[in-house]
Order: structure tokens, then C-alpha cells, then sequence
């Protein structure tokens, strides 16, 4: 590989590698001192920057994981993820399909349904009253879920995977006496893996970070989803709301390291799931987003 | 008629639909209309006709609550944590007063949101505690959304809380009242005084020879450049300054004007009013302000400013931390409240955040600052930012529906009035002794034996959480009990005493368009005057600008507000 390269090659190179060095090591170093600042035991001055901290202490995680808010934050946003993932992706494929089909009636008029949405929205209020009021999803998991099930914009790239697969093969199917449903879930499934890993991916994390609608729509305690108890941590320290608090908890209260262990305890989950499907998901977006 | 018409004409009429689906049964216009009605029928209550068996029982009878009744209250207040359905303090208030409660859950940090919201689509709490921002409770008011408070009527239904708050401020309805004179919330106060801190490297002063804390701006600058120059470390070298970004403030206050708000937004100046010759004036064009720019920008070029003040005086981290002044590169601040400077305020108390802070860097320093006092300017005046008694973005108000059920209104003030009865039914609220809380004896800063109040799940004294804040308007106090050693010291030292607010109390129509912009056009103004990037002169052209680009129009609509 090097036989060729001259002197402008390897400058280049060198100017690029060095510069994306940069860019990734501001991009990771957030990361790694909120790891560090994690760690920090409560007598070390805080208004210091460390690169390693100099003495590990994971009381700040005890205490994070000691509480009962974090589990039951938990326990929702999983059970969110889980339930909305999978609906999400059902809702997403099986209407794809229909829509990535040349023959389908009207296609044009049901995309430019969807397409629609993206670009208008009911606006704050009248979705609060339909949600509260009409459905009365107030305080259930259906108010997490349910809202936010179609995205126009992963249906879109949906049908596009869905439709560069050869019609062929549909039709061989056919010949064998598959129906359209037993084409869709033997031969369009498993050919799509990748959107669909994408789709998943892209909703899971959605979920995972989303807090304002658990904000709007389940107010009840044992319905906080992990977002917003995180949040709740990291507003305690903030300026706006230290009016409220007494000598005594300013004094035992160490806001920054406590904050870095929930960000930490909150991200770490989301973090781990992405090695697994990343190998799909970078397929499912390029082919997705070729064919038009 | 083909396919593109038909999807123009869904298009335009899903556009409709969705545009109305707001303004169905529930909407704002509604509870204007309904709220209207029963605005007037309030107004004029106490002189209107009423049963005659009502009449001999006095103008009131009508608020004394049916005993037999238990009466159902939806209570919206500014809490940290949400409140479960079955929390053991609330079943306790609930069967003290026989009531059932529903506490809304608003998370704190999006609280005016989602109270706006919950309003507009129709649901009104009967008691509301207003937070977050001065123009929340005007609002609602004006829309009819809360209920027109008759003094007379209060000191029947709530005696001792309108005692109470007599003793804490005497005159606090004038900054209850809207445009039309109505009393439209009741205040809640800052009770412990509260300023920008003003702190002073003792071991330093001590070492440029200064043994008397400065008190005038002119002793000010002297501490400040033997700061700079006369090695106040003993290091041999020329390794500090006087001060930092929030010198400004001090300054500014000598001369007569303060362009920031509050503490915690140090290096960031601010849309801030004074009421000067009875008129309200933006701080910022203020012609002595001149004067204090001319005099910070001759420390600058001097080197007794930290060249680096432009940045602020905190670099990450926890917010009130002084990166310079725990580093030993200056020898004044201003960073933070007085709360973080505090020492420790009984003996089982570690000080507040900063010294916290510096105990842990090193001792030393932790021990040798003191607390300064505002310099005294050339015109007498001085002061630095701080918050006034009356806290104006907070206070309670009550549902306006409940003018149609004066009876439940009664039981309400009732229920209100008995946190002010005394010490000892202040403390329902937080629930039950040896369960919920404890006393413990400490000795405070001052010598003196405190009793104080510790929640046994923290260990520590905590702030009311939760369903404590129910029934709540403001904090009581009772001057006789000795349970809070902060308090006393605070008041010992004066906090609070001279300090600069923003008087314009309100969000005007015309800040959206200009406010932003005038602010940054002030901030940029500022911070090149003080580096030398522009010379004192343009000041003037600077407050030219202000006018011509929306400060006129901002300046017509604050004096409206103020008249």
C-alpha cells in the first residue's frame, strides 16, 4: 500500500488522522470525565480537573443504586422500550409493505398521508387533550407507547428497503401456494432484518431518552421513567432551584459526583445495546435511503 | 374532479381540524367567559343580597363549612419529588382536617408549562402556589383563571396567617394587587435574607498591611491593588490579581445601578429596571454607570483585574465554585450567594459549599476570608445584587370557581390558617415526631443551644418536600423559637440590607421583540469598554443605540406598567 504513496499522500494522511484524533478525543473525554468525576470520593475538592481520579470510590453508585426511585425508573423505561420497540417496529413493517407495492391503490394519496405528518402536527395542546382527556391514557404505559407508534420518517425509509427487494421473489412464493401474509412473514421478513434492526434501533433509543411525554401524560410517582428521575437529580444542583434548599443539605450534598454516577447509571444500558445490532444498522440505512 | 385536487381539499381540511380540535369544549375562551361571571359576582360579594337568616349570622355565614361533609381539594404545589397517592404525611393532613386530597404532580424544572397547560385544557386547581416566573400569576388572574382576594374575607376565614403576614412585611398587599387594584395572590417571602456574597482573602489584607475591611470604594481599590501589586502571597512573584468578573458588581453598586439579576448569573448581565425620580429606568444607560466603567477598565489596563475576567469566574463544574479565587489568583469575590461562603453554622454543620469546598483544598484559605461590606460610591449609594423580602414570583392563590362554593372556600382558609396558629401545628405538616422528624439539640455559630428539626429518612434538616408544602402560602415564622442558627446568622451579619432588584416586576409586551438583543447589545458594550476594545467615549454612543433600537419602546411600556 505505501509503495505509491507520495509525499502530499502521506501529508494528507497524517493531517487527517491527526484531526480526527482530535475530534474523537473531544467527543470521549465528556464521556470519560463523567466516569472520573463518578468516581471521586467525597473528599476530593470538586473544583478540580482530573484525568485520573486519584483515589476510586464508588460510593456515589451506592448511593445512586441504593434508591428506589432509580429502580422503579428502571423498570419503566425498560418495559417502555420493550413494549414500544416491538409495536413500533409490527406497526412500522406491515404498513411499509403494503406501500412499497407498485399495485396498491392510491399509494400515492396513503404516502402523502404520511408524509403529511412530518411536516405538520396537532401542536402541544390539542395533543395533550386527546391523550388526557379522550383517551384517557393518563398515568399507563399506553401514554408512553402509543402517541409516538408511527414514525413517518422510519416508514418512509422502511418502504424504500422494502420496495428494492426483487418482486421475484414474491412471485416464486406465489408458484409455491404462499398466500400474502405467509410471503410477508417467510420471504419479506427475514429479508429485511436490517431495516428492521434499524427501525428498532432508532425507536429504542427514542424511547430511552424521550422524558417530556412521561412528564406530560404519567405524573404519578411509581410511573417515572428513568429520564426523568435522572433529571430530577441533576435539576437538584442547579442554580435556580438552590433556594430551596436547606444549610444542611448544601453541606452533605455533593451534587457533581452524584449527578455523573445517574448520568452514568443512565446511559450505560443504551450504551451496550449499540455493538449488537450495529453491524445491521449501518446496512439498513444505506440501503434504505438509496432507493427512492 | 382528479387526485390532486382531492388531497389539496384533505390537506386544507385536516389543516382546519387540527387547528380546532383545541378550542372544542375546554378551550380558554370558555374559561374566560365563565370566570368573567363569577369575577363580578365576587367583586361586589360582601354588599350583595343575601338570605336573611344569612344576614344575622353576618356577611360570612355562607363560608362557615358543612361539618359533615368531607370536602375533596385538588392542591398544586412547587415540590421537588411527586407525592404518591398513598404517602403517609398526606393521609395524616387528610384525617386531621377530614378532606381527601389530590396533589398534582408538576415536575418543578417545567412547572409554569405544565400548569399552563393543565389550565387550558380545562382542569383548575382550588388551590394554586404560583413559582417560577413573576408574570404567572397576573396571567391567570387576568384570565380569570383565579380567584379576586377580599381582605375582609381573609381575616375572617385565615386570622392567623393574615396576622402573620402583617408581622413579616406590613403593606405586602401592595405587591398583590393587579391593574385594577384587585388582590389577586397572596406573597411568599425570602424569610432568610439572602445577597451576592462579598468576600475578602483575610490572610492577604493582612499581608498588604489593610486591617480594616474596605468600606468605601476608595478603600476598595486600594485593597484591590495591593492585591495586584504588592505580592499579597509572599511569593516573590507578580502571580495575582485583585479580582474578577464579579467585582462588577460592587461597582456598579457604588454608583448607583445594577444591570444583573441575582446571584448564579454573574457574568451575565441582565434586562434589570430601577425605579429612579418616580420613573422606571433601564440600569444599563444609567450615566453614572460611565464613571464605574472608566474606573474598571483603568484596573484592567492596570493588571489588577484578572485579564481572563471576561470568562467568568467559574469553569465547570458546580456552579458556585470560584475557579480563581480557590486557585489564589485573586483576593476578592463576589461568586455565589452568602449561603456558599457560610461557615459552619452549628457543630455538626461542614459550612456551606465554598468552604466546604476550600476546607478541602486547603484549610487555610477556608479559614482567613471574611465576609466585606458593599463600598460606599462617591454619590453614598451602594450595594450588590440580592432578593427582596417579597419573593414576587411566588405566592398562593385559590381557584376562581370557588366563588360558586364559598363553604368549600371556608374549609380551605381553615385548613390554611392552622399552619400559622403556632409552632407546634406548623409541624403537621411534617408529619409525625420520632416517624417523620426528630429534634436534636446542636450548639450554633453563635454559642447558643438550637433545636432542630431533622427528617429521620435524611438525617439532616431538610427542606419541606412534598405533601409538607400542602395548605402552604408562605413560611411561618415565630420570632421565639430558636431552631434555626442560618437564619440568626444571616440576620446577624446584616445580609440583605443593601441590595439592588429589578422593580420591573412583569414581563412586558415589547421584551420578546428588543429585550434579548438590548441585553447583549449592553453586555458586549460593557465587557469592551472594561478590555479597552472600545474606548469610554462610545458609551454614549451606546445608550444612542439603546433608544433607537426598541429601549424607547420598552421604557414607554414599563412606565405604563408602572402607573
Amino acid at each position: 500500500m505505501k509503495i505509491n504513496q507520495s509525499k502530499d499522500d502521506r501529508m494528507l494522511e497524517i493531517v487527517v488522522s491527526v484531526s480526527l484524533a482530535i475530534l474523537c478525543i473531544t467527543t470521549l473525554y465528556p464521556f470519560w470525565n463523567l466516569i472520573v468525576v463518578s468516581l471521586l470520593p467525597s473528599t476530593a475538592p470538586m473544583s478540580k480537573l482530573y484525568f485520573f481520579p486519584p483515589a476510586i470510590d464508588f460510593q456515589n453508585y451506592l448511593i445512586v443504586l441504593r434508591s428506589p426511585d432509580i429502580y422503579i425508573g428502571f423498570r419503566n423505561s425498560v418495559v417502555r422500550l420493550v413494549l414500544g420497540t416491538i409495536l413500533s417496529v409490527i406497526v412500522t413493517i406491515t404498513m411499509a409493505y403494503p406501500l412499497s407495492k407498485k399495485y396498491l391503490p392510491n399509494r400515492t394519496f396513503w404516502t402523502a398521508i404520511i408524509v403529511f405528518t412530518m411536516y405538520f402536527g396537532g401542536g402541544l395542546i390539542p395533543t395533550y387533550l386527546l391523550i388526557t382527556n379522550t383517551l384517557e391514557l393518563t398515568n399507563t404505559i399506553w401514554a408512553w407507547v402509543l402517541p409516538n407508534l408511527v414514525s413517518a420518517f422510519h416508514l418512509i425509509i422502511a418502504r424504500n428497503f422494502l420496495s428494492s427487494i426483487p418482486k421475484e421473489l414474491e412471485e416464486s412464493a406465489r408458484i409455491d401456494g404462499a398466500g400474502d401474509f405467509r410471503t410477508f412473514v417467510q420471504i419479506i421478513v427475514p429479508l429485511s432484518k436490517p431495516i428492521i434492526a434499524t427501525v428498532a434501533l432508532w425507536t429504542a433509543v427514542g424511547l430511552w431518552n424521550e422524558w417530556f411525554d412521561a412528564l406530560l401524560y404519567t405524573p404519578a410517582p411509581e410511573m417515572a421513567v428513568l429520564q426523568m428521575v435522572m433529571r430530577r437529580v441533576i435539576m437538584a444542583g442547579s442554580n435556580s432551584f438552590e433556594d430551596a434548599l436547606t444549610m444542611d443539605e448544601l453541606s452533605y450534598i455533593n451534587p457533581e459526583n452524584l449527578k455523573a454516577s445517574t448520568v452514568i447509571v443512565a446511559t450505560v444500558p443504551i450504551l451496550i445495546t449499540y455493538p449488537f445490532v450495529q453491524k445491521y444498522f449501518v446496512r439498513g440505512v444505506l440501503v434504505g435511503s438509496l432507493k427512492g | 374532479m382528479n387526485a390532486k385536487k382531492i388531497i389539496a381539499i384533505l390537506l386544507v381540511l385536516m389543516m382546519i381540524l387540527g387547528a380546532t380540535v383545541g378550542c372544542t369544549k375546554n378551550s380558554t375562551s370558555d374559561i374566560k367567559d365563565q370566570t368573567a361571571e363569577s369575577k363580578t359576582e365576587v367583586n361586589g360579594e360582601p354588599k350583595k343580597e343575601e338570605p336573611k337568616e344569612e344576614k344575622e349570622k353576618g356577611p360570612y355565614a355562607k363560608y362557615v363549612p358543612d361539618e359533615n361533609k368531607v370536602y375533596k381539594f385538588d392542591i398544586v404545589t412547587y415540590i421537588r419529588e411527586p407525592v404518591p397517592d398513598d404517602d403517609d404525611i398526606k393521609a395524616l393532613i387528610e384525617e386531621k382536617f377530614n378532606v381527601k386530597l389530590n396533589l398534582w404532580n408538576l415536575e418543578q424544572s417545567n412547572y409554569v408549562e405544565l400548569l399552563n397547560l393543565r389550565v387550558v385544557s380545562g382542569e383548575i386547581p382550588d388551590m394554586f402556589e404560583f413559582s417560577g416566573q413573576a408574570s404567572m400569576a397576573p396571567e391567570l388572574y387576568r384570565q380569570g383563571v383565579t380567584l379576586p382576594l377580599d381582605r375582609a374575607l381573609l381575616d375572617y376565614g385565615m386570622p392567623n396567617a393574615m396576622a402573620q403576614l402583617d408581622m413579616q412585611k406590613p403593606g405586602w398587599e401592595d405587591w398583590c394587587r393587579a391593574e385594577d387594584g384587585i388582590m389577586f395572590k397572596l406573597p411568599d417571602f425570602n424569610i432568610k435574607p439572602n445577597q451576592q456574597a462579598i468576600i475578602w482573602r483575610g490572610d492577604w489584607l493582612k499581608n498588604v498591611g489593610i486591617t480594616k475591611i474596605p468600606e468605601t470604594l476608595e478603600e476598595f481599590e486600594a485593597a484591590l491593588y495591593a492585591f495586584a501589586h504588592e505580592d499579597p502571597n509572599k511569593s516573590g512573584n507578580k502571580d495575582t490579581y485583585g479580582a474578577s468578573t464579579t467585582v462588577m458588581q460592587p461597582v456598579f453598586g457604588a454608583f448607583g445601578a445594577m444591570p444583573f439579576w441575582s446571584f448564579g448569573y454573574e457574568k451575565d448581565f441582565s434586562n434589570t429596571w430601577h425605579i429612579k425620580d418616580g420613573e422606571l429606568v433601564f440600569a444599563g444607560i444609567q450615566p453614572e454607570m460611565k464613571d464605574a466603567l472608566a474606573m474598571l477598565n483603568k484596573w484592567y489596563v492596570d493588571e489588577v483585574l484578572d485579564p481572563e475576567f471576561v470568562l467568568g469566574e467559574n469553569q465547570g463544574g458546580y456552579w458556585a465554585h470560584t475557579h480563581p479565587f480557590f486557585n489564589s489568583k485573586i483576593g476578592y469575590t463576589g461568586h455565589g450567594a452568602v449561603y456558599h461562603w457560610s461557615p459552619p453554622m452549628h457543630n455538626e454543620h461542614q459550612g456551606g459549599p465554598n468552604y466546604k469546598e476550600l476546607m478541602l483544598i486547603d484549610p487555610a484559605i477556608a479559614e482567613s476570608y471574611v465576609f466585606g461590606v458593599a463600598p460606599v460610591g462617591p454619590n453614598g449609594k451602594k450595594g450588590v445584587s440580592g432578593n427582596p423580602y417579597i419573593n414576587i414570583t411566588k405566592g398562593a392563590g385559590f381557584g376562581s370557581h370557588l366563588a360558586d362554593e364559598p363553604d368549600k372556600f371556608g374549609k380551605l382558609m381553615q385548613c390554611v390558617d392552622f399552619r400559622y396558629s403556632g409552632m407546634e401545628n406548623s409541624r403537621l405538616y411534617a408529619g409525625e415526631e420520632g416517624k417523620h422528624y426528630t429534634f436534636k439539640e446542636v450548639t450554633g455559630w453563635d454559642g447558643k443551644t438550637y433545636q432542630l428539626q431533622l427528617a429521620t429518612e435524611y438525617g439532616i434538616e431538610v427542606y419541606p418536600r412534598s405533601a409538607e408544602r400542602v395548605f402552604r402560602i408562605f413560611t411561618a415564622y415565630f420570632p421565639d423559637s430558636l431552631s434555626d442558627p442560618d437564619l440568626a446568622w444571616r440576620k446577624f451579619m446584616n445580609f440583605g440590607e443593601h441590595i439592588y432588584v429589578n422593580q420591573l416586576d412583569t414581563i412586558l409586551p415589547s421584551d420578546a421583540q428588543y429585550a434579548n438583543e438590548l441585553v447583549k447589545l449592553t453586555s458586549e458594550t460593557y465587557y469592551q469598554i472594561i478590555t479597552g476594545g472600545k474606548p469610554i467615549e462610545y458609551f454614549d454612543e451606546y445608550v444612542d443605540i439603546w433608544w433607537k433600537n426598541g429601549g424607547k419602546i420598552m421604557h414607554e411600556e414599563a412606565n405604563e406598567w408602572l402607573r
